[in-house]
């Protein structure tokens, strides 16, 4: 098969979701809204004056991990949910029997739907940033305050000292850029971990209790090491040594790699008469 | 009708998944906080009490993990059963022999009974086995015991009568899993795919937990110990009574059955 039909069938695939994207869209940005005034709500109450010095990217990323419309929350409420109903809705329509015998290969089956991956990813990337940077933006303002003393940032750094270190990294190109590199690789390590968990299970609500469990554990701490959803999130730790973002970066390109090979043999040994 | 529905569920996978994710969710934590290298002379003095060791006070380690999966842990034990009767075209075999009405009204309140059940089950099974481990010794508020002030649910209640509050939580979260249950089996009214039925709960949930303020979260208020306000009745009255009249209302109406 040409390198050009796994596009083809790629683009198809998409379009095959048809209206459910109008649906996709809806609880985007219901849950987008909802994660900037969690921010508000969570830091509000909790210590006065701090959330008056909000800034964009505080919203955009807050620094605790969890809060903000990038951070653990999203990949948990937002990502999860999202990406593992797509997953299903796009097996059922590249897997009918007229679809795979039209394609003809297991390999270039599973070359469609990593294509697919990796362009819904990169939409949903695109769509993640502008959206929550754009609205954060409307209510608090585009200045970067990170880069000033009056911010969540200088309020939260244990050791004052650290912040003329740390300016040079909060830039607004170089968060977004970050948060653009590090939630494109969380979607993309969904997206096959989602894949390989349909090759063995069909029905998707036990893929979201394994995915929801595993991103719950993940925020406890009862593993000893962060390993998801947890470690794919920013903290103020990773803007002080910005080479904990490099390990992060690498790590889900690496475990993204590992499930596209194996969910790749998978496919290979496959049998579609059953 | 009834006896069918429970034979249906007992050979259920997916009803057998939740109960086998339930006891992992009850246990482990049990396991964790498991008194060792105590002698007797331990429970001489003021001990740990079964109340503050229950994971759902808490609130932190396997109990998180439970509050993200209980809405589908409700719906996923018998919510998309509708949608498998309508799709596979078994409904016509049981409407053959019983009124459409009834089969509805079976159906929901099985349904409600069964995601209750379901979302109770880790927490009345954690309960149990932090009885066996440690005494059912009065809660004070002085003692470290004071994990239910004035912000949370009926704190009266839990230092002078504690297991009445033990009840009254089990059975609040009882009602929570039978209404995402009923909001499953509503979905499957409008949605074929039996999939999508059973995560829609899960997404309405989240969605509330995000979009609402914390105090007034549908977590916040039934998960997590928060004080008792309007907006839990709101979720019961809306959750229970809005998908038994869409069930009613709309399965009777659907003549393609």
């Amino acid at each position: 098969m040409k390198q050009s039909n796994v596009w083809t069938i790629t683009r198809k695939g998409i379009a095959s979701l048809g209206s459910r994207w109008f649906y996709v869209c809806i609880y985007f940005l219901l849950i987008i809204l909802g994660l900037i005034f969690s921010v508000f709500y969570s830091y509000g109450s909790r210590e006065e004056g701090l959330i008056e010095k909000a800034g964009v990217m505080d919203l955009v990323v807050f620094l605790d991990q969890i809060s903000g419309t990038t951070n653990h929350s999203m990949l948990t409420f937002l990502a999860i949910p999202l990406i593992v109903s797509i997953v299903h809705l796009l097996v059922q329509y590249q897997e009918r029997s007229n679809v795979v015998l039209k394609i003809g290969s297991r390999f270039t089956l599973w070359q469609t739907h990593a294509a697919f991956a990796v362009i819904v990813s990169f939409i949903l990337t695109v769509c993640l940033l502008f959206i929550s940077y754009v609205l954060s933006g409307l209510i608090v303002g585009f200045d970067n305050t990170w880069i000033t003393k009056d911010s969540i940032l200088y309020e939260l750094l244990g050791d004052k000292q650290l912040f003329s270190s740390v300016v040079p990294y909060v830039s607004t190109g170089r968060v977004l850029t970050v948060v653009f590199v590090t939630k494109f690789l969380s979607f993309l390590l969904i997206f096959f971990l989602a894949l390989f968990l349909k090759r063995f299970i069909k029905n998707i609500a036990i893929i979201f209790i394994i995915l929801l469990a595993m991103s719950g554990l993940d925020r406890t701490g009862m593993v000893p090491f962060e390993f998801f959803t947890f470690f794919a999130s920013l903290s103020l730790e990773d803007w002080l040594h910005p080479v904990h973002i490099y390990y992060k970066c690498f790590y889900l390109f690496v475990l993204s790699l590992f499930l596209y090979w194996i969910t790749g043999l998978l496919y290979e040994k496959k049998d579609f008469l059953k | 009708m009834l006896e069918m529905e429970w034979k249906r569920v007992s050979i259920r996978p997916a009803f057998w998944l939740a109960i086998v994710a339930g006891v992992v969710l009850a246990v482990v934590p049990a396991i964790l906080t498991w008194p060792q290298h105590v002698t007797e002379d331990y429970y001489y003095t003021y001990p740990r009490s079964a109340f503050i060791s229950w994971f759902y006070l808490e609130g932190a380690g396997l109990y998180y993990i439970y509050a993200l999966l209980v809405p589908l842990l409700a719906s996923i034990a018998f919510a998309d059963s509708h949608a498998e009767d309508a799709n596979t075209g078994f409904i016509k075999n049981i409407l053959t022999k019983v009124e459409k009405k009834k089969y509805f009204l079976v159906r929901y309140v099985f349904n409600f009974v069964i995601g209750g059940v379901v979302a109770v089950f880790p927490l009345i099974l954690n309960f149990l086995l932090e009885m066996a481990a440690y005494p059912l010794i009065e809660n004070n508020y002085y003692f470290g015991m004071n994990l239910v002030q004035d912000g949370n649910l009926l704190p009266g209640l839990f230092y002078e009568r504690p297991f009445a509050y033990v009840l009254v939580v089990v059975l609040l979260i009882f009602l929570l899993g039978g209404m995402l249950a009923s909001l499953g089996l509503a979905f499957s009214l409008l949605v074929k795919n039996r999939y999508i039925v059973l995560i829609l709960p899960l997404l309405v949930f989240m969605a509330l937990d995000v979009l609402v303020p914390f105090s007034h979260s549908i977590s916040a208020v039934f998960l997590y110990n928060g004080s008792w306000n309007f907006a839990g009745t709101t979720y019961l009255a809306v959750g229970i009574f809005g998908s038994f009249i869409w069930c009613i209302v709309q399965g009777y109406k659907h003549e393609t059955i």
